[in-house]
This record gives C-alpha cells, structure tokens and sequence, in this order.
C-alpha cells in the first residue's frame, strides 16, 4: 500500500507493561538494538532425549529445566520463559497466534530475560545490593511479603467448610460462576471478623505493647515505639519519607504509620512462626530492585539536570516537531494510460471514491473506496508528500508516478505542523535521552558478562 | 479460511447447521470442523458427550481447556468431549495446536453466536458454557461458567448413573 499503511502494533510493544519511563524506554532500546528475533523455538525443541521431562506449560513446550540461554553463569531456563509469558499482557492472544508469531513472542520475552539478568549482574557489580538503599527496603519489602502471605492463609482458612460448599454447589448447580460468586460473598462476611480476631489474639501471643506517646519528629531514631517478642519498631523506621508527605499533621501520620506498622511486623512474625516462607518472592524482588537503583543512577547520569535537558533539546528541535497531518482519498492505476482516462472521467464529474473502490489496483485502497484515512509527513513516499502539500484541500492530483503504480490523489482534511516548546515535551526529551544511551549501555553488558543462546544442555 | 466459508455454504449460506431427520433435536446438528469438514454430532451418540462452548478471547475457557485434555485422556472410550469454538477457525486451530487439544473442535459461525448458545439453553449468552449428554442422548446438565476438575468429575460419575427422578 502506498500511503497510509494503517499502524501495526509489534507484538513487543503489546508485551509493554505499564513500567517506569524507564522501562519503556529500555523497551524501545530492545527493538532498536535487536530487531532480529530469535528463534527461541529452535533452543526450544533441542530438549535431551533422557531428561525426566516436565514440561514447562504451553506457552513454550519444552521441558522445564531446558536451558534456553545463559548470561555469564546465569542459565535461563524454559520454565522462566514460560512463567515470564504466561504473567505477560500477550498470554491469552498468545494462545491464538500462528507458530511464526509465537516464536516471534518468545524470542522477544527471552530477549528480555536476557536483558533484566544482564542489568541485574551489573547491579550486583556496582554493588547495589549492598547498599543501604537495598537493604532497607528489601526488609520492609520482606516484612510485607510475610504480613501478605499469612493473610492469604487466613483467608483461605475463612473459605466455605465442606458441608456450606456443598451446599453452594447444591443451590447453584450448574452454574460456575454463581458458586464462585457465593463462594467469595462467604469469605468476604467471614474475613474481616476473623482477622480482626486473629490480630487481637497475636498482639496477646507476642506480647505487643505500643508507645504513642513517644513519637515525635525531632526525636532519637533509635527510640522503641513498639515492641514484643521479635517486633519491634523504632521511631526512624516511621519518619522514612515524611518530608516528602503532603500533611499538615505530621505527627498524625506518624500514629497512622505505627498502627499500620505494628499490625504487619504482628501478622509477619505469626507467619514465620507457622513457617511461611517467601523467599522466591524476595529473591524475585531483590533482582527487581537491585535493577531499578541501577538504571535510577543510570538515569540520573544519562539525564543529570534540567540544563542538560534544556541543551539537548535546543541540539534536536524535532522532537517537539508535529509532523502535517493529511486525511487522504487516492486510486492507483496499472498505466499511464488507465489514470489519465480515470482522471477524465473524474472531471466529468465522477466520483474519484466510488471509482477507486471499482478500480484501485491498491487493495486497501479499493476495500476503502479510495479513503486511505490520515497519515503524517515523513510516512509516505517523499513525491506523494510533495504533492499533497502543494495541492489545495478538495482539489484531485494530475497523474503521479510511483514505483507502485499512477496515483490520483486528493486532500480531504489537512492538519497542519507545528513546533512544541520545550515545557510541552520534557518529559519526552528525558525519554529521547535515555533511550539515546540505553543501547550502547545494554551492548557494553553483553560483551561484559557474555550470553549464550546455544547451551542446550539441561542444568 | 477457504474451506470453512465453502463448509459453511454447504451449511446453507452460513445460516447454520445441518439439521439430519429422524434423532433428538441437538442429535441432529452438524457443525464444519477445523478443516472445513463437516460433522454431524450424532456420530458420538451411545457415549457420556460433553458439548464444551468456547472463544480464543475468553481467558476463563483457556483456563479450563487443559482439564478437558486431561479428563478426555483419563476416560477415552466412555467419554466424548467436542468442543464448538465461537470464533475464526484459523484462531481455534492455533488455540487447538498450543494446547494440544484430543478431542474434536468444531466451528460456529460467529455470526450465529447469541441465537447458538441460545438453542443450546444457555440465555444468557456467556461461555465458557457446557452440556452433558449421557449415554443415552439426553441432555442432562448445562453448565454455565468454568469447570474444575471436581465438578467435572462429580457430573461425569454422575452421568454413569440412570436420572434419578
């Protein structure tokens, strides 16, 4: 199709969380830097004949050990691939795409295993994770986990006992979805009860004793608020971020933190009692932050301050440029010929739409009876966009020629360009910025800690 | 794509399945399959059948497709499960192909979609939506909404036994 194409979607950009800016931008970095995919379906399909074999689950087919790729000594395995697709946005499309696209869809999400492990290496290297940064917030992300953890238990234990779910199954037989809903509007009566109940009796079992009357702002850090057997919180551990609060009373806030705070170090400490553990999730967020303090430095070095910002966007005006924008009618024709007889016609006061949708030898043109909607300068071919911005809007083209065939065109609607101020697109320069240094950075990291994409051999 | 249009003209100009003489109502569909063939249901009459409604857009029928796999695996020979997908054939087949689907699917034109479902008991035009026939071609359960493996084996048990009235 000439012009107009209508935008498609890469399948990587369906893949896109909504991460930080950051991420996005990493996200562009990766097409940009590896446009090739690879053809994970062949690392895939090499499993090992005598392997005890697991598969990992539909979304990859291979066993779940199958190792697809290593960065330095970091294998990725086909079980990672699988369970990295199956929490992605393109699981259930995946399901329903040819082979060709899954592997596309694969070779992508590999992709960006490979890149999360190779910016992880580098965190460890930078010794991220030794900071304070990471060790303060990987135990309170650790007290949170623990606190979520033991209440799931407590609200599978609020769930129907056998003899109320047989009687849900018995009054909504046949119907999945009613039972489901009776099944959640019971634990949704029973769990706050329980709870509360449960909390009232591990603040006795711990021994929990809070002490509202010492919080303070200017206080010692180090003072106790809360204290039991394994609890404790001390002053600093409320004032993180108080600064940053948008609060007229800070002192409130704090009362609020200690409340909050003691009820999650309680159900934290009871889930540790009855032997919980949640060190997958915390390995998986340890990886997760330790990524995140790296490329925040990163950031910070990649876009240091609003005059480096201001300096890169007086070197690239184009990034605040919006393009012209034309909604366009067209037919193509075979020959010379077959235009200059169609644009006679046209004269003669038939309709270019109607013929474009007999005639066009441009297939979407002629499923759209000529109307190929709006596109920007800079998509099309350079002599269509010249004349397009020299005809008037209404008025039909002389015959063009093109590579693809004798165009009659015509404007229906023109916007047209226009250049944004710096504040119109600050934060689009700090993503040009990033996105600037992103691939040398990623390409450093490969050739530092090495990646393998053959290793085939299971671990 | 060819095929299931040509099937579904054999159908009568897409206006839906075959209707054959002589057998219970929904003995007598036919619906095209995956490659354009088509195939009347009253081929798995005399088994426990399972009629499994389901679309390529419909996380929760994705879910429960597995545990069909696995329950078709678990009673071959007693049990039929056939699936009718509510959408593009060339998206079934792709679903069919990842999940490694063992039992048949058949195709409905999706413009027949609501008017289906309907016929098929269920008003309220959701899937994922299941019908059980036993053995001897009474419809006995509808089930609307996903089924675990629990379920499905209660109804399954439950199909093995004469309709307790």
């Amino acid at each position: 199709m000439p012009i107009a194409s209508p935008v498609k979607f890469e399948i990587l950009s369906m893949q896109l969380p909504p991460f930080s800016k950051l991420a996005v931008a990493l996200g562009m970095a990766l097409v940009i830097s590896h446009g090739a995919t690879m053809a994970a379906d062949a690392a895939v399909v090499s499993a090992q004949a005598d392997e005890a074999i697991t598969i990992a689950g539909p979304y990859t087919n291979a066993p779940a050990r199958q190792v697809l790729a290593k960065v330095g000594d970091q294998a990725i395995m086909a079980i990672d691939l699988e369970q990295a697709l199956a929490s992605s946005p393109v699981s259930t499309q995946f399901m329903s795409m040819n082979e060709d696209d899954q592997a596309r869809v694969r070779g992508d999400m590999l992709q960006r295993l490979i890149t999360a492990e190779l910016i992880y290496l580098e965190a460890v290297a930078e010794g991220f994770v030794d900071s304070d940064a990471y060790r303060t917030e990987m135990a309170s992300f650790r007290t949170g986990l623990l606190a979520q953890a033991y209440l799931n238990k407590l609200r599978s234990e609020a769930a129907p006992p056998a003899d109320v779910m047989a009687d849900i199954k018995e009054r909504f037989r046949e119907d999945g979805d009613a039972q489901e809903a009776a099944k959640a509007t019971y634990v949704a009566q029973r769990y706050p009860e329980l709870k509360a109940a449960r909390i009232a009796a591990l603040r006795d079992q711990f021994g929990l004793k809070t002490y509202p009357e010492r919080l303070s702002l200017d206080g010692d850090s180090a003072q106790v608020v809360a204290e039991g057997d394994g609890v404790e919180i001390r002053l600093g551990d409320l004032r993180g971020g108080l600064d940053a609060e948008v609060t007229s009373e800070p002192l409130a806030l704090m009362q609020r933190r200690l409340e909050d705070g003691s009820e999650t170090a309680l159900l934290a400490r009871a889930a540790i009692d009855v032997g919980i553990n949640v060190d997958g999730g915390l390995e998986r967020y340890g990886h997760d932050l330790a990524s995140r303090l790296l490329l925040r430095a990163k950031q910070k070095a990649w876009v240091p301050d609003e005059a480096a910002m201001r300096a890169w966007f007086d070197a690239n005006p184009s990034v605040g440029e919006i393009p012209t924008r034309w909604h366009v009618g067209q037919i193509v024709l075979k020959t010379r010929e077959d235009a200059e007889k169609v644009s006679a016609r046209i004269k003669a006061g038939e309709s270019l739409f109607n013929l474009a949708g007999e005639l066009s030898i441009d297939p979407y043109g002629r499923e759209h009876n000529g109307d190929m909607g709006w596109f920007r300068a800079g998509q099309g071919l350079p002599e269509i966009e010249k004349v397009l911005d020299s005809m008037k809007d209404g008025e039909i083209s002389s015959v063009l020629e093109t590579q693809l065939g004798f165009h009659l065109l015509t404007v229906l609607e023109r916007r047209p360009g226009s250049q944004k101020t710096y504040d119109d697109v600050h934060d689009r320069v700090e993503q040009a910025m990033i996105a600037e240094q992103l691939p040398d950075f990623l390409v450093g990291l490969e050739k530092k800690y090495g990646v393998s994409l053959d290793p085939g051999t299971p671990d | 794509m060819a095929r299931f249009i040509a099937a579904m003209l054999l159908l009568g100009a897409g206006l839906g399945p075959v209707l054959a003489a002589n057998l219970p109502p929904h003995w007598q569909l036919s619906y095209p399959d995956l490659d354009g063939q088509v195939q009347p249901l009253s081929q798995w009459q005399g088994r426990t059948v399972a009629v499994n409604f389901w679309a390529t857009w419909c996380p929760p029928c994705l879910r429960e497709i597995p545990e069909f796999v696995a329950f078709q695996a678990a009673h071959e020979g007693a049990l039929q499960i056939v699936g009718i997908g509510m959408d593009e054939p060339e998206k079934l087949a792709n679903v069919a192909r990842t999940l490694r689907i063992n039992y048949p699917i058949l195709v409905s034109d999706p413009r027949q979609n609501l008017g289906l479902l309907s016929e098929w008991g269920n008003n309220r035009g959701v899937v994922p939506y299941t019908v059980f026939f036993d053995a001897s071609g009474e419809m006995r359960i509808k089930h609307r909404g996903p089924l675990d493996r629990e379920t499905l084996e209660s109804y399954f048990s439950e199909l093995q036994s004469p309709r307790k009235d």
